[in-house]
């Protein structure tokens, strides 16, 4: 059987395996984004005594590679639910320890960006006496959206990189099931370069999507 | 449920866990001098004149930082014996991590050869120097002073990614975590201490680089 026939024929399998890992990069960016902005939002903001947990959590998953975070999250998730009936998917706790990820990635965005805009203007919005809560919204929400949707984008391409490890955890996203098409087939080279080859598309087209929210949004700035 | 810790098994398989530790930093560090070396070609293929060289060098860092690292690690290992290379797996890995590296080295490479400023290379050519001699004495130093920082960003981050070699087998520190916590259930120990020593590495190759860093940027 050739290479495109079988990819005919296991259709099934690899969409299956696209919409897993689409569904795993997709949960993982949105529960980090808005995880890793609290957090952003607590390192900044926060009073010294509460900072301190979430400096530390930032800066140990930085240290941390992704497999191990992915790998201690799934054995000891498995080994915490032993003998109970409960049953946590590989899926789900891949989203784990991506999110994990992304949230320590974005906390660091997020207070660069809320950093980076100078004291004078919540001082200025002090002055004329918008409260907390507007200044918030009206001045620093804004600007510091703009400041982080590069590098955000950034890390969402990241996410979707990473989701190729859940394949080690036996998740069957596209690289879990090209290696299974490997397995019964002999040939590994086009079916891995297939893979390959859709993870470049979806990573150049975040990278466009985000070229483009760019403009659109450098352009109010002005 | 009540769980005792128990690091007896981490004690008795200490010495294999630091072992792989110092493969995974020899790995990156190998896969780094490579990759600044293919990051030099790709970087003065981006900024030459002749645009055929150019797209060439775009369409490789584009296709080595858009797709997943781990793709690349099986492509290398179990798709290239199909055409008859056939390379042991750290040989592999260290193949992988070099082009993906050189990817990186690439972009940071040309921001920094775009920053220098016009004059210093017409100051170049004003002398006489041959266009090897302006990129040898006077583009790379100055290259590489601006970008030492995103260079030691770049081995940490490349450290980290030694861990991937555990998906080939490779008997490097997160290797060894997977064996132990699966083996003897000591699952809390083997991960906590894979962690804690991957992060106290990260941390002290980070501080090792500043002080290198600082060293050279006054030299």
């Amino acid at each position: 059987m050739n290479f495109v026939d079988s990819l005919f024929t296991a259709k099934g399998a690899l969409l299956t395996g696209f919409l897993n890992t689409i569904a795993a990069s997709f949960f993982s960016i949105v529960i980090g984004t808005l995880v890793g902005i609290l957090i952003g939002f607590v390192i900044t903001y926060g009073n010294k005594y509460v900072k301190i947990p979430f400096r530390l959590f930032v800066d140990m998953m930085r240290g941390i590679p992704g497999l191990v975070t992915l790998f201690a999250v799934y054995y000891l998730v498995g080994f915490l639910l032993q003998g109970f009936s409960i049953r946590m998917t590989p899926l789900a706790s891949g989203i784990v320890a991506l999110s994990t990820l992304a949230s320590a990635n974005v906390a660091e965005l997020a207070r660069g960006a809320l950093q980076s805009i100078p004291k004078g203007q919540i001082e200025a919005g002090k002055a004329i006496g918008l409260r907390f809560n507007q200044i918030f919204v009206n001045i620093l929400i804004p600007q510091a959206v703009v400041q982080m949707i590069p590098p955000w984008i950034n890390t969402a391409s990241e996410v979707v990189k990473g989701s190729t490890l859940l394949a080690l955890v036996g998740v069957s996203e596209l690289l879990l099931t090209a290696h299974q098409m490997v397995a019964t087939s002999g040939r590994a080279l086009p079916y891995y370069m297939f893979i390959g080859f859709i993870f470049f598309s979806l990573n150049t087209s975040i990278q466009y999507l985000g070229g483009f929210l760019e403009k659109k949004i450098g352009f109010q700035k002005r | 449920m009540t769980y005792f810790f128990n690091f007896e098994v981490i004690r008795n398989n200490i010495g294999l866990m630091l072992g792989g530790l110092g493969l995974g930093l020899c790995i990156a560090v190998v896969s780094l001098f490579f990759g600044i070396i293919l990051g030099l070609f790709a970087a003065f293929a981006a900024v030459s004149s002749n645009p055929a060289l150019g797209r060439l060098s775009s369409g490789y860092t584009a296709l080595f930082r858009n797709t997943p690292l781990l793709v690349l690690i099986f492509i290398a290992y179990f798709g290239l014996p199909d055409v008859g290379i056939i390379m042991e797996k750290t040989t592999s890995f260290i193949f992988t991590l070099s082009l993906y590296a050189g990817a990186y080295m690439a972009d940071v490479f040309r921001a920094g050869l775009q920053a220098i400023p016009r004059g210093v290379i017409e100051a170049g050519q004003a002398i006489g120097l041959t266009r090897f001699q302006i990129r040898w004495s006077i583009q790379m130093p100055i290259m590489f002073r601006n970008v030492l920082p995103s260079m030691s960003n770049f081995l940490i981050s490349l450290f980290k990614d030694t861990s991937l070699a555990a998906s080939i087998t490779v008997h490097e520190l997160t290797y060894f975590a997977r064996k132990l916590s699966v083996e003897t259930f000591r699952v809390f120990e083997a991960w906590l201490t894979a962690a804690v020593l991957y992060v106290v590495t990260c941390y002290l190759v980070a501080y090792l680089l500043r002080k290198l860093e600082r060293k050279l940027s006054f030299g």
